[in-house]
């Protein structure tokens, strides 16, 4: 588990720690005694109560024994006094020699108030080992400590022990050891020491910067707060984004801020800073400021108002305007709700009202007679007259509503901090809500042929097909504005009778538009 | 007598299933037998030996308790000292507010100093200089460097992020960079 070391100082503190085992103080053994005993004996009430008529039991069942054993042993004397060391024990050989401080120590771990200047092991038979050096190994025995030395009779009940052979301990080649702290040392102190961790500078491009939601990032005064990370050359870096693409406009050396200065400017007006003494307890991540211009997270749904100013164009082919392309200037207001999908797309309808100006042109043809003499033949007046072809045009303006339905698409191609460029496209259900229209009034003294109604438009509904650029400009997070140049296609003739066609107008507009994000 | 080498391995097996029955004397070689060893575990993350005895007494006291959950898979020596790491980590959440500010300057009573010129630095006063770091390093170090956890393992149990794990090892090694240094010059000093 332990890691290989990738540092110098990892590497001397591996090393010295590797095998350190210093001896606790004996009182700490105690307590955990204590504790112990506190708990089972906790246990053993439950146990000694939850079992009190078995124990009354048998205690009473003792009692008569030891009374009756009495009687017993006046009725059959005995006079076997057994011998207290198992035949199969032995003496230490050597229990005259007096103890090593090994061995008095352990004698005080074990067994403190029985410490004498020599021990008495009961050992196998065939064994002859020697006291030796208790090594760390644990020994599965039970010493048994006499007061008063070795030929103290020890009780039968004592167990049988192993003294295990030493273990050969592991020559440690301390001038090794040594020298390879020592080494480590001098490298570490000829190891450039950084005062400040560096902030990453290789930032190449504007990163993205993860954004709180919700959050504007102002430019001012107020340096929002940027999460930074230790990045794998154990520099602070900027945290990428995966949630919205915020890039910094900022330079790269505004960017590179040393975040230890950062606290100690900050630590007396921030008192959440203050707190988070750098050179203390665990602080959250490391928090670096960073100027930044705003920027929003859109929200999902936005109200817009518009208004657009726009030129029909069409081209005629009738008899009398031969591709000719007539204008109709139009204006129209619309209410458009958008529901922004993701980051790049929104959807969006809507309700407007269209208004144009149509230009109706009327080709009069007619006669015009006028008297140039007259005559008296003695009964009546002759009048000679002329007459000549009269052929004019007239044009009335008439004006229509239109309510129109969009329905588009917006799909966004770029963003720059608070500006963004769309793309819509979509269409457009039209249906004439007004006419107005103006009747021709012709002279009386003109004879009319016959008169061509040359209107762009008599069509009442009709379907369009729209496409724009938007430039969008965020405002707050509330509002923005933007402008749009708008292209519009119908995709029905106006009017078509006889030998006129009235082509497939098209329009093209500049919109102006305010969004409301909810 | 005949060495049975079996005689030398603890009998873990044996000692576990005598101190779940409550044998106070198989606690106490339990307790014998590793608790240099756990010992040096408290020492490095603790400011003193007084704090460490008390989180020694309360790691081993965690170990016994947790003794039936051992499954005999891996190393027990492992395994104790995992507990005993455990009861560290537990021991620092629990402190937390109440550690006040270190004093990197601030030289222990329990130092030994290393007079000698060279520049070896003894394993005491290695122990002192880790103490001596603020816990927050204090832990990372030791959780990452000595014990060898992952930043993501010690980020799920300090309750910290990544990167502050990263930041807070990278601190640390400054640190102890920056105390070595002081010392080695203060000895040169001394000697010239």
């Amino acid at each position: 588990m332990r890691n290989r070391p990738d540092h110098k100082i990892d590497e001397l503190f591996q090393e010295a720690f590797r095998d350190f085992n210093p001896e606790p103080p004996g009182n700490v053994w105690n307590k955990i005694k204590d504790s112990v005993a506190t708990d089972s004996n906790s246990r053993k009430k439950g146990f000694w109560v939850r079992n009190r008529l078995i124990f009354s039991i048998a205690a009473a069942f003792i009692i008569a024994a030891g009374f009756s054993s009495i009687y017993m042993d006046d009725i059959f004397p005995s006079n076997a006094k057994g011998d207290m060391f198992s035949e199969n024990s032995v003496t230490v050989s050597n229990h005259n020699r007096p103890l090593s401080k090994t061995e008095e120590n352990f004698l005080n771990e074990v067994s403190p108030e029985n410490n004498t200047n020599s021990l008495a092991f009961v050992l196998p038979a065939n064994t002859n080992s020697k006291v030796s050096e208790p090594s760390n190994t644990v020994k599965n025995y039970y010493p048994d400590i006499s007061k008063n030395g070795y030929d103290e009779k020890t009780p039968e009940n004592t167990k049988s022990v192993t003294i295990p052979e030493p273990e050969k301990v592991e020559t440690v080649l301390v001038e090794e050891k040594v020298k390879q702290n020592t080494e480590l040392v001098e490298d570490i102190i000829n190891m450039p020491i950084v005062e400040n961790i560096p902030i990453d500078k290789t930032i190449n491009s504007v990163p993205e910067i993860k954004a709180v939601e919700n959050t504007v990032f102002t430019a001012e005064e107020n340096f929002p707060e940027i999460k930074v990370m230790v990045n794998e050359k154990d520099q602070l870096s900027i945290v990428e984004t995966d949630l919205t693409n915020l890039p910094i406009a900022e330079k790269k050396e505004e960017v590179s801020h040393n975040f230890n200065a950062y606290f100690n400017e900050n630590k007396s007006s921030n008192p959440e800073i203050a707190e988070n003494k750098i050179d203390t307890a665990i602080i959250p991540d490391i928090i670096l400021p960073i100027k930044k211009a705003k920027n929003y997270t859109p929200s999902r749904f936005a109200i817009g108002l518009h208004y657009t100013a726009e030129n029909l164009y069409q081209l005629s082919n009738s008899k009398y305007l031969t591709d000719r392309s007539f204008r109709m200037g139009g204006s129209s207001w619309e209410v458009s709700l958008n529901f922004r999908l993701n980051n790049k797309i929104s959807l969006g309808t809507g309700i407007g009202y269209t208004s144009y100006s149509e230009n109706v042109y009327f080709n009069v043809d007619g006669e015009k007679t006028t008297i140039i003499d007259s005559l008296y033949n003695g009964s009546e007046w002759e009048y000679i007259t002329e007459t000549e072809t009269v052929s004019y045009r007239e044009m009335l303006t008439n004006n229509y509503s239109f309510i129109r339905l969009p329905l588009f698409l917006r799909y966004k191609i770029v963003e720059n901090n608070r500006f963004s460029l769309h793309f819509t496209g979509g269409g457009i259900f039209s249906q004439v809500m007004d006419k107005r229209e103006k009747v021709l009034q012709l002279p009386n003294d003109i004879t009319i042929s016959s008169t061509e109604r040359v209107t762009p438009f008599q069509s009442n509904y009709s379907f369009l097909l729209v496409t724009g650029l938007n430039l969008h400009y965020q405002v707050s997070n509330f509002v923005t504005l933007g402008t749009d140049l708008m292209f519009k296609r119908n995709i029905t003739n106006y009017y078509e009778t006889g030998g006129t066609i009235m082509k497939t107008p098209y329009s093209v507009g500049i919109r102006g538009s305010v969004y409301f994000n909810l | 007598m005949s060495y049975n080498k079996e005689n030398t391995v603890l009998d873990e097996k044996q000692l576990i299933k005598q101190c779940l029955k409550k044998d106070e004397r198989a606690m106490e070689e339990l307790y014998k037998y590793f608790s240099p060893r756990l010992f040096g575990i408290c020492l490095r993350y603790t400011k003193n030996r007084m704090e460490a005895e008390d989180l020694l007494h309360d790691g081993f006291i965690r170990i016994l308790n947790n003794l039936e959950n051992y499954r005999h898979e891996g190393s027990f020596q492992g395994w104790v000292c995992k507990i005993m790491v455990t009861s560290a980590i537990n021991y620092y959440h629990k402190n937390i507010s109440r550690n006040k500010e270190t004093d990197l300057n601030e030289m222990g009573s329990e130092e030994l100093m290393d007079n000698d010129i060279n520049s070896f630095i003894s394993h005491n006063e290695l122990l002192e200089m880790v103490r001596k770091l603020p816990d927050g390093y204090k832990m990372v170090f030791n959780l990452f460097v000595i014990e060898g956890y992952s930043h993501k393992e010690i980020a799920a149990r300090l309750n910290v992020s990544e990167n502050t794990s990263k930041t807070q090892l990278l601190k640390a090694r400054k640190a102890l960079q920056n105390m070595i240094f002081t010392e080695k010059k203060m000895t040169y000093e001394k000697s010239a």
